[in-house]
């Protein structure tokens, strides 16, 4: 109540000032004037009267001023009186302010819009509830070594016994692709996921719309039953965009398989992935239950790939876990003895966060790019500090004068804040509309589409954060010269103390143009290991190469024989199309991650190695090394004969070849897939290839590689296998020109077969390197603003010393400097300045690009022709910024630097 | 400091106290208030505009007392000021404190 009245007051006062004026005016002229008659009822004559009461008063000006300050809001209108002031100086000094005013937009916008999108794209919290109490259970052969990860799917039989002791829940999931139906009977497939019936109990999330269903519960609590019916869990976009966002969805039926139903169960929360999409990761759509038939089972030792999840149970540790499962691992064999020989005889396992598995590849990336935002703001920082110097060792003399008549610091000091509030706040928002349009331009720049579906939106911690810093810098490097000015007045008048200031002013743009060089040496060495791996030969041509993958289903080619028979016809059918030269298939596509077998050697060879040997394994059809032009070493390659019942044979790469069995003699040598006792025939080696990049372009060290033909793999738990093939067609010009073609020639040969990922070859390879080539490009825009601030930096320091050296540059001319004894004077003093910058800076990156080794490729940390041409670019750069102020120094005029203050 | 043509200046600190007590009988504006300290202390103690008006502005900011724009007996516009009932018992409250310490200031002055 007399604190509402006291606002009121005080509120009127500030926005009613005229009529507050008017009142108080009004107020004490009545006042005088009743003085005045009471002097002149005692006797004075009005003259007198007026002159006494004026006495009385002590003067009507200073009555009036104390009326005003006491009504409380002087600081107020000091504050608004000193932006009005701020706002006219820095008018009057506008390339300083804009110069400002860009370094706040670069460092506040430029910073925030990159780190919303290093945001947005990486470091997504994930979404499900006690995430930290998620771990994976992984398992290891001891001769393998670590890495192996995951568990076989029948294994979850075992571990599940620990829930209720060391977790809660546990789940098993395996990522797997569904055919659907489209409203338009085309037939497409969504990436999805097998998963058992505690998947979402771990997780600890719930449907948001229906529940989990009686049929998940009881797989739950016996994977090993068979369900009868198919109920599934879609996610929100699946729901969306393919059930019409029916809100009456569950119980309902949709299409699923080339010819059923399944029931929707439950459709997840909006936010809730898994796994967590991101680059080359896309999440699953469709869950299913996983029902643990025989035959999986059965593959017991034999199908390492399934992830295992546990919600920890309350109170227990990681290690606890560990241990836990470990216990378990190791007792399998023992449990399972006809399972786990030789090679498996011995399992170990152990629980690892789930966060880590998410998180842990893009650590690097993105603590390296984390590194480069505080770098890029340190400019920004240093940049704005350094101009703000620079204007108040200009403004010295002004802040002695204001001293000198009775100013005090704090005085000073609040008028100084104000003026840069003013820098700030335009600065800043100037800075939020660069980084909400750059944000929005950076995702239509960047080259390959990645960040399309992401959503990229300011994110306003980031911002706040950025600001915070940026404006603080502003402010205290603003207010600190009004507060330390010199008392001493005389001098201050005299000569403005530069040379102390200009030093450290010097220190501040070396220490830019330092940080700029180890930006662009990061970005630098990003680009040249881009390079390398564009040039990277695969071992086949990814030229005029189209591929698409497509399944020969049991339902409709049933037997081992009628799924090889249709692949050759498909074959021959696209082979059969214009400007198509050549067609093959594989179950494994190169430039993703191979399937890994173990294998045994002939015997004959010599005692078995000490560890398992392992290789990647790819099943082919004939004609697959010609129609990729896989360089054939030594021997032949596979042609239609080798079929079923005849020899069973293999083709071996050149490291295989060398690692194991002695180079080019090993064609007519054998081996087996599996291990010793494995039911796998044994099969003689026929062929040696050139080595592949069979997991993608950035894979540095070659691979052992096993290629055998689909047709002979007709036997045992593989034989589904070769039912998925990666089709790939020559072309004779353009692959693009052939895709409609292809595309209907699939339609024609099986109207219910869906097609995956028809494209050209070598955009699917650009496409393993996009996460290298995102880290590229963002790390390219950092280095570019570091570079562009630090120019404004220099240019910024230069000029500023040429406009203060004016008169000496004058007195150099007069004497007989020539113009450009006079450019090359300043010029000097810009490259002293780089030059220290990029040995600093040079320093700082030898120190620090080590840490970037997992990024690059076939690119030394240290690499001395990066490091030449990013610090000749920058000494370019440097010189360039110099220019103009040097320029403007060697055409100064003696007479004007005369007369120049 | 300002310079004053008689008497004194009030005592740092009862300004406030002599300005509620002025205005303890009736409302009154700027001149009035002046015009009765002085006249009640005989030209004694003295209150000149440049501490007068800065004092009502703060004895309205506290709630003591309350401003409004009314007509003279001779027709012109004055602001009119006015003792609140919190004013009034803050006036006791400080009549009370100075009798007190002008009580005790005697009693040290008579002991010699």
């Amino acid at each position: 109540m007399k604190l509402a009245s006291l606002l009121r007051r005080r509120l009127r006062a500030l926005f009613r000032r005229s009529t507050v004026e008017r009142e108080m005016n009004n107020e004490l002229a009545f006042h005088f004037e009743l003085e005045k008659q009471e002097r002149m009822r005692a006797g004075a004559s009005s003259d007198e009267a007026h002159r006494a009461t004026m006495h009385a008063f002590g003067g009507v000006d200073h009555v009036k001023e104390a009326y005003r300050d006491s009504r409380g809001t002087r600081p107020v209108e000091n504050f608004i009186q000193d932006l009005r002031y701020g706002v006219r100086i820095l008018r009057r000094n506008a390339p300083l302010a804009i110069a400002a005013i860009l370094c706040f937009a670069l460092g506040i916008g430029v910073n925030s819009a990159i780190f919303s999108i290093v945001n947005g794209v990486l470091i997504r919290p994930l979404p499900y509830s006690d995430a930290d109490r998620i771990v994976l259970i992984n398992e290891g052969l001891p001769k393998m070594g670590p890495g192996m990860g995951r568990i076989s799917a029948a294994e979850f039989v075992d571990y599940r016994q620990l829930d209720g002791r060391a977790f809660q829940a546990t789940a098993i999931y395996e990522a797997r692709s569904f055919i659907v139906r489209a409203s338009d009977g085309s037939l497409d497939r969504v990436p999805g996921a097998v998963v058992t019936g505690n998947f979402l109990r771990v997780l600890g999330r719930e449907p948001v719309l229906g529940r989990i269903p009686p049929t998940w519960s009881q797989n739950a609590s016996d994977p090993t039953a068979s369900l009868g019916e198919l109920e599934v869990i879609v996610s929100h976009s699946f729901w969306r965009t393919r059930l019409g966002g029916d809100s009456s969805i569950v119980g309902k039926t949709m299409p699923f398989g080339t010819s059923s139903v399944a029931t929707v169960a439950g459709v997840m929360p909006p936010n809730v992935q898994f796994p967590i999409g991101g680059i080359g990761v896309t999440p699953a759509e469709i869950f299913v239950p996983y029902e643990l038939t025989t035959t999986v089972m059965n593959r017991r030792a034999d199908n390492y790939g399934t992830w295992a999840l546990g919600r920890l149970a309350d109170g227990v540790s990681i290690e606890g876990a560990s241990a836990a499962v470990s216990n378990v691992a190791t007792n399998l064999p023992s449990r399972y003895p006809d399972f786990y020989r030789e090679s498996t005889s011995r399992v170990i396992g152990g629980v690892s966060p789930l966060r880590e598995a998410i998180v842990g590849p893009v650590r690097q990336p993105l603590l390296i790019l984390l590194a480069a935002v505080c770098l890029v703001l340190l400019i920004a920082c240093l940049n704005v500090s350094s101009l703000l110097v620079a204007r108040s060792v200009a403004r010295q003399r002004e802040i002695a004068v204001r001293r000198a008549i009775g100013a005090t610091r704090s005085r000073l000091a609040q008028q100084f804040l104000a003026e840069s509030l003013v820098l700030v706040v335009v600065g800043g928002v100037v800075g939020l509309l660069v980084g909400h349009y750059g944000a929005i331009l950076l995702t239509q720049l960047e080259p390959n589409g990645l960040l399309n579906g992401y959503d990229i939106g300011l994110d306003w911690r980031v911002v706040a954060a950025t600001a915070a810093v940026t404006g603080l810098t502003g402010i205290v490097f603003a207010v600190l010269p009004g507060i330390s000015g010199r008392d001493d007045l005389q001098t201050s008048l005299r000569e403005a103390d530069t040379r102390r200031k200009g030093l450290s002013r010097s220190g501040l743009v070396v220490g830019e143009i330092a940080i700029a060089l180890l930006l662009t040496v990061g970005a630098g060495l990003m680009v040249r290991s881009f390079l390398h791996l564009r040039e990277v030969d695969p071992g086949y041509s990814a030229d005029r190469l189209l591929t698409f993958r497509v399944t020969f289903p049991q339902t409709r080619y049933p037997t081992h024989a009628a799924a090889i028979t249709g692949q050759q016809l498909l074959a021959q059918r696209i082979a059969a199309l214009p400007g198509v030269s050549a067609v093959s298939s594989a179950s494994d596509f190169p430039a993703a991650e191979p399937s890994w077998i173990v294998f045994t050697r002939d015997p004959a060879l010599g005692p078995p190695p000490d560890k398992v040997p392992v290789a990647s394994n790819n099943l082919v059809h004939a004609g697959y090394f010609e129609t990729m032009e896989i360089g054939l070493r030594s021997g032949r390659t596979f042609n239609t004969s080798d079929v079923a019942g005849r020899e069973p044979v293999a083709i071996i790469g050149e490291t295989l070849a060398k690692q194991r069995f002695g180079g080019v003699n090993a064609v007519g040598r054998r081996l087996k897939w599996g291990g010793s006792d494995s039911p796998q025939p044994w099969r003689t080696i026929v062929g040696i290839v050139a080595d592949v990049k069979q997991s993608g372009l950035a894979q540095e060290e070659p691979v052992a590689s096993i290629y055998m033909p689909a047709a002979q793999l007709d036997t045992g738990p593989v034989v589904s296998i070769v039912r998925g093939q990666s089709f790939f067609v020559r072309t004779a010009g353009e692959p693009r020109a052939t895709v409609s073609a292809v595309r209907r020639t699939i339609k024609e040969f099986d109207g219910l077969m869906p097609i995956t990922g028809l494209i050209p070859m070598d955009e699917l390879l650009s496409s393993t390197i996009a996460d290298r080539k995102f880290n590229m490009f963002l790390l390219a825009v950092f280095a570019a603003v570091a570079l562009s601030l630090a120019a404004v930096g220099i240019y910024g320091l230069i000029a500023y010393s040429v406009a203060q050296r004016t008169r000496e540059l004058g007195i150099r001319i007069a004497i007989g400097a020539l113009p450009r004894d006079v450019l090359f004077l300043v010029l000097r003093q810009g490259a002293r300045l780089a030059l220290a910058g990029i040995v600093v800076g040079s320093l700082g990156a030898i120190a620090l690009t080590r840490w970037m080794r997992s990024m690059l490729f076939q690119v030394d940390p240290l690499d001395p022709l990066t490091f030449a041409s990013v610090g000749l670019a920058l000494a370019v750069v440097a010189i360039g910024a110099t220019w103009a102020p040097a320029m403007r120094a060697a055409r100064v005029s003696p007479v004007t630097a005369m007369r120049n203050d | 400091m300002t310079p004053k043509d008689r008497g004194r200046d009030v005592v740092q600190g009862t300004l406030d106290m002599l300005v509620l007590k002025a205005l303890s009988l009736t409302p009154m504006h700027g001149w009035g208030i002046t015009n009765r300290i002085d006249q009640i202390t005989k030209g004694v103690l003295t209150v000149n505009p440049g501490s007068l008006y800065p004092a009502l502005e703060r004895l309205q900011d506290r709630g003591w007392i309350t401003a409004a724009w009314e007509t003279t007996e001779s027709g012109r516009n004055a602001k009119y000021y006015k003792l609140t009932a919190a004013g009034r018992r803050r006036l006791g409250a400080e009549t009370e404190t100075w009798r007190r310490m002008a009580a005790a200031i005697e009693a040290v002055l008579r002991t010699t």
